[in-house]
């Protein structure tokens, strides 16, 4: 409880509205170790958004305790720490920005860490390269298209390289190119820097670098595992409306038509290989 | 078949005159005809947004034209006819839902047409079936209490409801999970047996690669590619230039193909890739 790592102890979570109370979550007792990558999955409505959102503070359990390095989200005097600690881009980017220039956006976060200017000016450049964002650095964040938004979203909090980083939906308006870039990025942020990634996506294929999958199904785990593990289970999937990577599609398909597949194929390759020895 | 969609050497500038100025779209030319389903791709910045809206005439050329149901979007006079033919729905369009209730959200663009409230009741209740609800259950709710996705489907119910003769969908899938992506592509092959034309803004080639009728690809404002799928899946300069990913199954038969196995290539879907496979394993 005291240690580093993000902690969920038996953690609740209600919403109001008018005259109904709904439990978004649902009794989690989760560990998040430093290091770690996660990934999130479950269907809208699950739960995912708000458990990212109790990450840092930003939603307090209604029961229960989040710690982050030992430090409780409910009490006021950590929230400080606990948001340098933990940085989180939403799922939709005009929820959070706020200047009217991209690189402004960009070391908005840094300067209010209360860096030098040359190690402000260095995360800026940085980011605004990892995420391509270098010819729109003078632009205006509010006329640049949906993904380039989403883009400046997730530089501005790269920017402030925080130890845990949450990301709730990021890859929804990314196209290919950038998509499969931004999931090499965070695998070597997570094995060069360190830094601690919980990533939900509704893209099975986003999720595969993950150390750990955790299924949330109607605010409660539903399933736990290494990718293989919890992609294997495809009927306890299907039942709650997700779908495994399309690999395994397609070996349910060829099931179907009486041609069963060894379980150690994964991927395309090893399945033609395994169609041409036939 | 007739042309419902015609754009012509378009070239489009926004904020001109000013220091955010800059050329989305440059000399854009392509034609769909009605009851197609088109896909709009292309990477992020390029110009896709922009395009479709010039489709309803929110947007107009700043040279070209573009013409849809044979109406000149640029005329003015034309605007309020265009707007009743053509429906767009935007990124995100959870975000400009405001009224009370669902039923009044749905309701709110059939009653702008005019349409006494019977009509209004039977396109509203018709409109939430068709996105998955039982309007009994949830046409009293404040919209507000839903979920991000149950959100979506009430905006796009509203759309549905104003019985466009065109469609057109801004990346409406961005954050769906697999059920309410299902719901949207089966809305669209409703509609496409009905002979309604479709346009889409996606990045997820695999998912409409086997409804599409005509893909656009455009990359910084320009069309780099305009066809059928069945031209764009032999180019395969483009599938790799933007890391276009194709459906597991026709990765499966184009690498059987590539390991000199006799195997149709040209497999629209999931069952004919596995019969197709199932004859080589007999």
């Amino acid at each position: 409880m005291n240690g580093p790592g993000i902690e969920f102890i038996n953690v609740s979570k209600m919403y109001n509205s008018s005259d109904t109370e709904r439990t978004a979550l649902n009794d989690i007792t989760l560990s998040i170790q430093p290091g770690e990558y996660i990934g999130l999955m479950g269907m809208n409505g699950s739960g995912k958004s708000t458990l990212a959102k109790l990450c840092n503070g930003l939603l307090k359990p209604t029961q229960g305790k989040v710690y982050v390095n030992g430090m409780d989200t409910s009490c006021a005097e950590h929230l400080m720490e606990i948001r340098r600690l933990v940085g989180m881009v939403f799922q939709n980017p005009d929820n959070q920005l706020i200047c009217p220039i991209v690189e402004e956006e960009i070391s908005f976060g840094p300067e209010n860490l209360g860096l030098s200017i040359t190690e402000i000016k260095a995360r800026v450049e940085w980011a605004l390269e990892s995420l391509g964002l270098t010819e729109e650095k003078h632009h205006a964040p509010h006329l640049l298209s949906g993904g380039q938004k989403q883009k400046v979203a997730l530089a501005s909090v790269l920017a402030m390289l925080p130890s845990y980083l949450i990301l709730d939906e990021p890859t929804s308006m990314l196209d290919p190119l950038s998509r499969w870039k931004l999931m090499e990025y965070l695998r070597t942020l997570n094995t060069q820097k360190g830094m601690t990634i919980v990533l939900s996506s509704h893209n099975p294929e986003d999720l595969i670098h993950a150390d750990r999958l955790i299924v949330i199904d109607q605010g409660s785990i539903y399933l736990q595992g290494t990718p293989r593990e919890v992609y294997s289970q495809e009927a306890k999937l299907s039942a709650i409306g997700l779908e495994p990577p399309g690999i395994y599609q397609v070996i349910r398909q060829l099931d179907k038509e009486g041609h069963p597949v060894p379980g150690q194929i994964k991927t395309i390759a090893e399945l033609a290989d395994y169609i041409c020895q036939e | 078949m007739s042309r419902i969609i015609e754009v012509k050497d378009l070239d489009y500038t926004y904020l001109p005159g000013t220091s955010y100025e800059r050329k989305t779209l440059k000399n854009i030319s392509f034609s769909i005809d009605r009851g197609e389903f088109l896909g709009i791709f292309g990477p992020n910045g390029s110009g896709k947004s922009t395009l479709a809206q010039q489709f309803n005439g929110l947007l107009f050329p700043s040279s070209g034209t573009v013409k849809v149901c044979d109406m000149d979007t640029a005329n003015r006079k034309l605007r309020q006819d265009l707007w009743k033919k053509v429906s767009l729905l935007f990124q995100y369009p959870e975000q400009q839902i405001f009224q009370i209730t669902v039923y009044d959200e749905v309701a709110y663009g059939p009653r702008n047409l005019g349409l006494n409230e019977a009509e209004v009741q039977d396109r509203v209740n018709l409109a939430l079936q068709k996105v998955g609800f039982n309007p009994e259950d949830i046409k009293d709710l404040t919209p507000f209490s839903l979920s991000g996705g149950m959100k979506r489907r009430v905006a796009i119910a509203g759309m549905l409801a104003l019985n466009s003769e065109i469609l057109i969908l801004d990346e409406p899938m961005a954050g769906l999970d697999p059920l309410g992506r299902n719901l949207i592509l089966n809305i669209i092959k409703s509609r496409q047996k009905k002979h309604e034309t479709t346009v889409m803004i996606s990045h997820n080639l695999k998912e409409i690669i086997g409804m599409a009728d005509k893909i656009v690809i455009l990359d910084k404002g320009s069309l780099v590619f305009f066809g059928e799928v069945k031209e764009l899946l032999e180019n395969k300069d483009i599938l790799t230039q933007y890391r276009f990913e194709l459906p597991e199954y026709l990765q499966l038969v184009y690498a059987l193909a590539e390991r000199g196995v006799h195997v149709q290539t040209n497999i629209r879907s999931m069952t004919e890739a596995g019969l197709e496979i199932s004859k080589l394993l007999l």
